[in-house]
C-alpha cells in the first residue's frame, strides 16, 4: 500500500542578487512510490539533491526554495494529503505525530538549556494531553524498548555522547509511533561502532512499528544492510530505483554501476575504479542526461534528450536510454 | 648508522593535556606511550586507524611539528622533530613532510584563487623561480590527474571537493616530500570520487616513492589503500601489522568490535548479532589497566589493573592480556 | 572597482542614493574654491534676507552668503573626516592586525591600552582638550586630534577578525606553503577585513562630524572657520529660529542630516557587498 507518493516534484532554489539569477535545479521532475512497512533509502552524494528533496517531501519550503511544479500525497490511513495544501496549523499537528524526521545533528531537536524529559513533554504534549503517570511510563517503556537506560531523561543534552544524543532523537521522533519517519543522514557524523547501533536501532523501531523509514545517506553499505528498496539520485533526478539485491548485484544505470563497483570491501584488494569526472552543479547541468559528460557508453541522444524513469521488467526502474533498451 | 635507516621513528610518545586552570584542573592523556617506525628507502601506506578520541589527530600533529610531545621521542631521517633549529631546518623539515587535510573545501582560502598556493609554495621552498614556477607547478598537477590549464584563475567554489583534494594533494607533492601525513582525506569527498584519491595514493607510493601515514575511521578504505595498519584505542596502539592479517583476521578484542562494525555494502552480508552500547564513557579514561576494559567481553581481572605489554604473535602486535604470558584463560 | 561601483549603483538603491548624495556634497565642495565671499569675513551682504535669485539660501545675521558658507563648511567638514578617518584608520588597523595574529604578551599589553581608550568618556575629554586649546582648534589640529581617540574600538574589532581567520585551515595551508606573517596578513587575511575597514571607516566618518558640530556648538572650536558645526553654533547663537531667520539653521542641519544617512547607506551597502558570502555567489554565478 503506497504511503506517501510524489509526483513530477519540482523545486528549485531561485535566486537574484545583485541583478543575477541563479537557478539551482535540485529537484527535477521527481516521482516516487513508497509503501507502508518498508525501509527505502535514497542514495547520492552530495550536491545530488537529496537533502532539498527530503524538505520538499516534508513541505518544509522556504524561500529561496521554490515549488515549481508536483504533488507530494500522503496516505496514512485516516489522513490523506497533499503536504503543499495544509495550513500551519495541520503542518504542526501533523509533525511529529504522523510525519517524523530525524536530522543529522541531534542537536538541532534537542534543546540544550532543557533535560531530555523535558523534550519529551514538549512533544508530547504539543499533540496529545496526558497526565504523569502516563506520560512517565510511556517514555520509560519506549525507552527500554529501545535499550536506553532511563536515566538519560535527567540529563542535558551536553552530559551524553553524540551517538547517545542520536538515538534519544530517535527516540524523540519515534515515540508518538509516527507513520512515516525520514532520517537524513542519521549516522554520518558518528563514529563506526556507534553507526552500527544507531542504523540497527532504526531497524528495530521499524520492524517493531511496522512504519515506513525513508532513509537519506550518501553511504550505500548502510543501505545495504537495511533498505528494502534504494533510489538513486544523480543531478537532481532519481536515476534508479530497485530492490536492494537488485541494485547491488544487477546496476542498470551506468552510474549506478561505477558507484557499485568502487565500494571498497575488507577482503578484497582489487582495483577500484572510480567515475570519471565529478558531478555537475546543480545551477549550471549539462543538456539532455545529466550524466552524458562521463558516461562511456554515450551515445548521441543522450547529449541532446533527458531520459525518464522507466521500468524494465521487476519493479526495477531505470532513466537511461541504453538499459531501459536492454530491459 | 643505525638511526639512518628509518625514515619515521616514534618511541614512547606520550601527549597529556592539561584542560583548566588554578584548582580544577584535569589531565587527559591522548596519547600514551606510542612507538612505531617507517623504514626508509621502503615506501609504504602506513594506517593509523580509530575512532574520535583515539588519539590519531593528536599523534599526526605531534609527527608533522605542530604540537610538542609530552615525553618520548619523533625522528624523521635521524633527526628529532622538536628540536629542530632555525629556519633552515624547520624549512627542510616542511620541505620533507607535508598534510593533506580532511576538508578540501577548508584547505584553501576561499577568496583567493586556488594556484595562488601552488606557486607560494614552489617559490618560497626555492622549488622554482617565478619565472619557471608554472612548469614545475603542471608536473605536479600532472601526477594528480590535472593540468594547470584546467586550475588557473580559478576559486575554490569553482571546483568539486574531489578536484580541491587532489589539488591539495598537487601541492605538498611540489616540494617533494619524501613522506604525505593525510588526515581523513577522502572522508569529506563524494563516494564517486573517493576511490580515485585512494588509487593515486597507491600510485604515488609505487611510483613517486612517497611514504604516506594515512589516518581515518574508514577501515574499508585503509584496507583498500595500506600496507601496514596500526589500530588506536584512546591513546594506545592496541594492534599493529599488515593490513591483511588485521582487518581479516583482527585478534584484540576492540579491532574485532571495529572490524564487525564496519557495514559491507552487500545485501548478502548484513550486520549479524547485536551491538550493545555503553551509554557513558567518561570512565575509560580514568582507569589503570586497559582501557578497553569497561567494554571488553573477554575482560579478565588482570585487565582491569595493569595495561598489556606489546606482544608479537602471529606477525604482527597485540597489547592484550589474552595473549600474554600471565593470562590464565584460554582464548576461544 | 569601477565594475564594482557600477554594479552597485545599478542594484543597491540604498547604494544609489548614498553615492550620488556623496557626489553632490563634493561637487559643492569644490565649488568653494569659487566663492565670491570670503568666508572669514563679516557683513559682505545684506543681513538677515531670506532666499532669493541673488542668495541662493539667503543670508545670515552676520552678513553673509548661507550658499557660500554652506560649500566652505562642507569642504572644511570632509577635510577633517578624512583627516581624523586616515589616522584612526592606520593606528586601529595597525594595531588589529599584530595583536590578532601574534597573541601573547604584546597582545595583552596593547589590548590593555586598547581598552582604556575604549572606556575613556570621549566627550568629556574632548570638551577639556578643546576648552584649554580653543584658539589652537584648526581643522587640521581637530583632525589629528579627533584620529588620536578614534580607533580604539574598531582595533578589537579587525583584532577578533584577525583571531578566527587564524585559526581557520587555510591559515595551516599558506603556512606549509612557505609564506611569511607578514605575506599571510596581507595576501589572505586582507580581502576578509576590507569589507569590515570600509564599513567601520564610514562610521568613523560620521563620528568625526558629529563630534565637531558637538565641539561646535558648545562653544569649543576655533568658530571663524566655516563648518557644519560653527554655522549651527552661530545660528544658534544669534537666535535666528526666533527672529524666523530660518534658512540660515537649517542649512547646516539639513546637510547633517543628508550627510549621515548618505555615509550610513554607503557603508551598509558597501560592505554587504564585499561581505565574502555573498561575493563568493556572485562570482560563482558569474562565471557559471
Amino acid at each position: 500500500m503506497s504511503i506517501l507518493r510524489a509526483e513530477r516534484l519540482k523545486a528549485y532554489y531561485i535566486s537574484e542578487i545583485f541583478g543575477i539569477k541563479r537557478t539551482v535545479r535540485a529537484v527535477d521532475e521527481v516521482s516516487m512510490d513508497v509503501d507502508n512497512n518498508e525501509i527505502f533509502g535514497i542514495a547520492g552524494e552530495s550536491g545530488c539533491g537529496k537533502s532539498t528533496l527530503i524538505k520538499a517531501l516534508l513541505g518544509i519550503v522556504k524561500p529561496p526554495l521554490t515549488i515549481l511544479g508536483g504533488e507530494v500525497n500522503y496516505d496514512l490511513g485516516d489522513k490523506r494529503f497533499n503536504i503543499f495544501s495544509l495550513s500551519q496549523k495541520e503542518s504542526k499537528n501533523i509533525r511529529w505525530e504522523y510525519i517524523s524526521y530525524i536530522p543529522q545533528s541531534s542537536m538541532s531537536v534537542l534543546n540544550p538549556v532543557r533535560r531530555i524529559r523535558d523534550s519529551f513533554k514538549s512533544f508530547i504534549n504539543a499533540h496529545k494531553k496526558m497526565g504523569k503517570s502516563e506520560f512517565n511510563s510511556l517514555v520509560e517503556e519506549h525507552l527500554n524498548l529501545l535499550g536506553l537506560p532511563t536515566e538519560v531523561l535527567n540529563a542535558y543534552p551536553h552530559q551524553l555522547s553524540g551517538g547517545m544524543r542520536q538515538r534519544v532523537t530517535i527516540a524523540l521522533a519515534t515515540i508518538l509511533r509516527p507513520k512515516v519517519i525520514f532520517a537524513d543522514e542519521p549516522s554520518t557524523a558518528l563514529d563506526v561502532v556507534v553507526q552500527r547501533g544507531v542504523i540497527q536501532l532504526l531497524k528495530d523501531i521499524q520492524q517493531e512499528q511496522k512504519n515506513t523509514i525513508i532513509l537519506v545517506t550518501h553511504d550505500m553499505a548502510i543501505h545495504a544492510n537495511i533498505c528494502d528498496r534504494i533510489a538513486i539520485m544523480y543531478a537532481g533526478k532519481i536515476i534508479e530505483e530497485a530492490k536492494t539485491q537488485e541494485i547491488f548485484k544487477h546496476p542498470l544505470h551506468p552510474y549506478t554501476k561505477y558507484l557499485i563497483g568502487s565500494l571498497p570491501r575488507i577482503g578484497d584488494k582489487s582495483y577500484r575504479v572510480s567515475a570519471p569526472g565529478s558531478p555537475p552543479p546543480l545551477s549550471n547541468l549539462p543538456s539532455g542526461c545529466s550524466f552524458h559528460p562521463r558516461c562511456p557508453y554515450i551515445t548521441e541522444r543522450c547529449k541532446s534528450d533527458a531520459p525518464s524513469l522507466v521500468e524494465v521488467g521487476n519493479n526495477h526502474k531505470v532513466a537511461c536510454f541504453l538499459a531501459s533498451k536492454e530491459g | 648508522m643505525e638511526q639512518n635507516n628509518k625514515l619515521l621513528d616514534v618511541k614512547n610518545l606520550i601527549k597529556v593535556f592539561v584542560i583548566g586552570s588554578g584548582f580544577v584542573r584535569s589531565k587527559i592523556t591522548a596519547v600514551e606511550n606510542v612507538s612505531f617506525e617507517l623504514q626508509m628507502n621502503k615506501p609504504e601506506i602506513f594506517t593509523l586507524a580509530g575512532e574520535s578520541g583515539s588519539g590519531k589527530t593528536t599523534l599526526a600533529r605531534m609527527i608533522l611539528g605542530f604540537i610538542p610531545p609530552t615525553s618520548g621521542s619523533i625522528s624523521y631521517k635521524g633527526k628529532e622533530i622538536s628540536k629542530l633549529n632555525g629556519r633552515e631546518m624547520e624549512l627542510w623539515f616542511m620541505k620533507e613532510v607535508q598534510p593533506v587535510f580532511q576538508n578540501p573545501f577548508e584547505t584553501f582560502n576561499p577568496l583567493k584563487k586556488v594556484d595562488s598556493y601552488l606557486y607560494e609554495t614552489a617559490i618560497n621552498y626555492g622549488i622554482a623561480s617565478k619565472k619557471d614556477a608554472h612548469k614545475f607547478i603542471d608536473e605536479s598537477l600532472n601526477l594528480v590527474g590535472l593540468s594547470l590549464q584546467e586550475v588557473a584563475g580559478r576559486y575554490p567554489h569553482e571546483f568539486s571537493g574531489g578536484q580541491l583534494q587532489r589539488i591539495s594533494i598537487a601541492r605538498a607533492l611540489i616540494t617533494k616530500p619524501s613522506l604525505l601525513i593525510a588526515d581523513e582525506p577522502v572522508s569529506m569527498v563524494d563516494a564517486s570520487l573517493k576511490m580515485s584519491i585512494c588509487n593515486l595514493f597507491k600510485e604515488l607510493k609505487e611510483r613517486q616513492g612517497v611514504s604516506i601515514i594515512y589516518i581515518t575511521h574508514d577501515l574499508a578504505t585503509a584496507y583498500y589503500v595500506s600496507d601496514r595498519i596500526a589500530i588506536m584505542f584512546r591513546g594506545n596502539i592496541v594492534e599493529l601489522g599488515p593490513v591483511e592479517k588485521i582487518l581479516t583476521d583482527p585478534k584484540h578484542p576492540y579491532t574485532k568490535v571495529l572490524r564487525d562494525s564496519v557495514p559491507e555494502p552487500d545485501p548478502e552480508r548484513r550486520w549479524q548479532g547485536r551491538i550493545e552500547l555503553s551509554s557513558f564513557e567518561e570512565r575509560e579514561y580514568q582507569s589503570k589497566g586497559c582501557r578497553f576494559a569497561g567494554r571488553c567481553p573477554y575482560v579478565m581481572d588482570i585487565c582491569k589493573n595493569k595495561l598489556p605489554e606489546d606482544i608479537l604473535l602471529d606477525g604482527r602486535m597485540v597489547k592484550c592480556h589474552l595473549y600474554g604470558s600471565d593470562s590464565n584463560k584460554t582464548v576461544s | 572597482m569601477f565594475s564594482t561601483i557600477r554594479d552597485l549603483i545599478k542594484y543597491d538603491r540604498r547604494f544609489t542614493f548614498g553615492f550620488s548624495v556623496i557626489l553632490i556634497m563634493i561637487f559643492l565642495a569644490i565649488l568653494s574654491f569659487f566663492s565670491p565671499y570670503d568666508p572669514k569675513v563679516w557683513n559682505v551682504v545684506p543681513r538677515d534676507t531670506p532666499p532669493s535669485i541673488k542668495h541662493l539660501l539667503g543670508t545670515t545675521s552676520m552678513g553673509q552668503d548661507v550658499f557660500w558658507l554652506a560649500t566652505f563648511a562642507i569642504r572644511n567638514s570632509f577635510e577633517l573626516s578624512i583627516i581624523a578617518v586616515l589616522i584612526s584608520r592606520v593606528i586601529a588597523i595597525f594595531l588589529g592586525l599584530i595583536t590578532g595574529y601574534k597573541g601573547g604578551s604584546l597582545d595583552r599589553t596593547l589590548m590593555t591600552i586598547n581598552d582604556s581608550f575604549v572606556i575613556l568618556p570621549l566627550l568629556p575629554i574632548l570638551i577639556l582638550i578643546a576648552s584649554v586649546i580653543k584658539g589652537a582648534l584648526n581643522i587640521t589640529n581637530l583632525g589629528i586630534l579627533l584620529g588620536i581617540f578614534g580607533w580604539a574600538w574598531d582595533a578589537r574589532v579587525i583584532r577578533s577578525q584577525i583571531l578566527s581567520l587564524r585559526e581557520r585551515e587555510f591559515t595551516y595551508t599558506a603556512k606549509l606553503s612557505g609564506m611569511k606573517t607578514l605575506s599571510i596578513i596581507v595576501k589572505e587575511y586582507l580581502p576578509f577585513i576590507t569589507p569590515l575597514i570600509m564599513a567601520t571607516a564610514m562610521n568613523n566618518m560620521l563620528w568625526v562630524i558629529g563630534m565637531e558640530v558637538t565641539l561646535a556648538i558648545l562653544g569649543l572650536s576655533s568658530l571663524e572657520i566655516p563648518t557644519l558645526g560653527t554655522m549651527i553654533h552661530w545660528a544658534v547663537n544669534s537666535q535666528s529660529l526666533l527672529l524666523g531667520i530660518w534658512w540660515w539653521i537649517l542649512t547646516p542641519v539639513f546637510i547633517c542630516i543628508l550627510l549621515f544617512i548618505s555615509l550610513y547607506m554607503l557603508s551598509v551597502s558597501i560592505s554587504e557587498f564585499l561581505d565574502p558570502r555573498t561575493r563568493l555567489q556572485r562570482i560563482e554565478v558569474m562565471k557559471g
